[in-house]
């Protein structure tokens, strides 16, 4: 029997209720040993009974000290918590790439310094907290537990690389360095997270008024206008600068070869910046146009109660990605330069950004397992 | 016996497999010949059991030693609503058939 497969099975048994783990620990062994007398691979049940402990929910009645009302509320707590770290890890870029170059010795350096270190530590102590309530709280679905442990990760991959901008020897490239590919998985993971819990709280039922048409025209119009806009202006500034910047080198005591070496290297330093740029740029377009589209086209329909506040959700959501990318983008570009009132501007938006997403999260969420079987049905 | 709250067509291929199967199935039978992957297929046979739409016992072979297998089939009641909710969800999904709202509803 596969060891590997057999050690998956185990790890996913004992993570059932007890009551399940012997019955299921037994069953999926049996599973391994006999299933490939109909052609079904070990590695196939292992992955099942993984997904099988992932997902299981735990029956709430067997709990019967722990109410409905307080597991619904540590939930909602725990997915609000997770949620807005890993917004704020992702759209806070510059935390990481600039938190180094702070100087504590002034009040503006003070000011960036405290906010970057008290931010980071809300990025670590959030989804650790999220992850306990969401394990340790009977009656809370499994979809919700594996949407946390989505977001606990993409929080933190950002930080398992910082300094990207600190590299003082030209090693490997900027586009494809490790601090530089955790950031495209995360997004990805705070997406699957998202969608698992979108459809958790989808509508069911179309509104059945249907929408003017002209004025879902004109609203598309308009979005799809913008984002042509969007790429274009991008593109066009980003290999714009790209050709205009020249690495100034030569005034270091360098030989010919590592002169050649640094050169190149400080030019793909400022290709990465200007992309970096550019994408927060196009982030706060993009965010812009479907926080638009969605209120133009959302609210003005007689829609389900759960698709409104789905909608509020998601412009809250873009309002907020928008507003990171505005304090991310203002950090790049004044650096270490920015004046006290500058850093306290940015250290207020940070943490107004953090709460507003928390708070908005914890607002549209369900309120009671009632609700959320209902929103289902 | 309680209803589906959510019917996918991953349960249908699963109830269509224990309908048709003379007596008590073998989970990795039901696996195989619904062609659903064992991450469809464990949580939803767990589902109907904690529903009462499927019993599951262990297999009675003293003569293969070690894990025993488990064995599921529909209950009394879980049988016809198995074939019910088999046969409206194949209506629902024949070519040109009013579809204004998704499965969930049809059968909640």
């Amino acid at each position: 029997m596969n060891r590997s497969a057999t050690a998956a099975v185990r790890i996913a048994a004992a993570f059932l209720p007890r009551e399940l783990r012997i019955r299921y620990r037994e069953q999926w062994m049996g599973d391994l040993r006999d299933g490939s007398e109909v052609g079904i691979s070990t590695a196939e049940i292992a992955r099942g009974s993984l997904a099988f402990a992932a997902t299981y929910t735990r029956p709430l009645s067997n709990w019967s000290h722990v109410s409905d009302r307080t597991a619904a509320l540590w939930v909602r707590v725990a997915v609000a918590l997770s949620f807005s770290s890993a917004i704020v890890s992702i759209s806070q870029y510059s935390i990481f790439a600039t938190s180094s170059g702070s100087d504590a010795s002034s009040d503006a350096g003070l000011v960036a310094l405290a906010s970057t270190q008290l931010l980071a530590a809300f990025m670590v102590l959030a989804p650790l907290l999220s992850l306990v309530a969401v394990f340790t709280t009977r009656g809370a679905e499994g979809r919700v537990r594996l949407s946390v442990g989505l977001l606990a990760v993409a929080t933190v991959l950002p930080m398992t690389r910082p300094g990207i901008d600190n590299l003082l020897v030209p090693e490997g490239n900027f586009f494809t360095s490790p601090g530089t590919v955790v950031f495209p998985i995360a997004i990805a993971l705070v997406i699957a997270a998202g969608t698992i819990l979108a459809r958790m709280y989808r509508p069911l039922a179309r509104p059945k008024v249907p929408q003017r048409l002209s004025r879902r025209l004109l609203t598309s119009t308009i979005a799809g206008l913008l984002v042509v806009i969007v790429v274009v202006v991008g593109f066009v500034s980003m290999t714009g600068v790209w050709d205009a910047r020249t690495p100034l080198v030569f005034g270091l005591p360098l030989n010919e070869a590592n002169r050649a070496m640094y050169t190149q290297w400080v030019q793909l330093k400022f290709q990465f910046e200007e992309l970096v740029s550019t994408i927060f740029g196009m982030w706060i377009v993009a965010g812009l146009a479907v926080a638009c589209l969605l209120a133009a086209s959302g609210f003005s329909s007689r829609a389900t109660r759960q698709r409104s506040t789905m909608m509020l959700g998601i412009v809250i959501l873009s309002s907020a990605a928008i507003f990171g990318g505005i304090i991310s983008l203002l950090q790049m570009s004044t650096g270490s330069t920015a004046s006290t009132s500058i850093e306290l501007l940015i250290a207020a938006g940070r943490w107004g950004l953090t709460c507003i997403l928390t708070t908005a999260i914890l607002r549209t969420s369900a309120r009671s397992a009632a609700q959320h079987e209902s929103a289902e049905r | 016996m309680e209803p589906l709250s959510r019917v996918t067509p991953a349960t249908i291929d699963v109830l269509r497999v224990l309908g048709d199967a003379t007596g008590a199935c073998w989970g990795m039978l039901i696996i195989k010949s619904s062609g659903r992957p064992a991450g469809s297929v464990y949580p939803i046979l767990e589902r109907l059991e904690s529903l009462g739409w499927v019993t599951s016992s262990w297999e009675l072979d003293d003569a293969r030693p070690g894990p025993r297998r488990r064995y599921y089939e529909l209950t009394e009641d879980g049988s016809p609503a198995a074939s019910a909710t088999v046969k409206r969800f194949e209506e629902w999904s024949r070519p040109g058939a009013r579809r204004t709202v998704t499965p969930s509803v049809v059968f909640g």
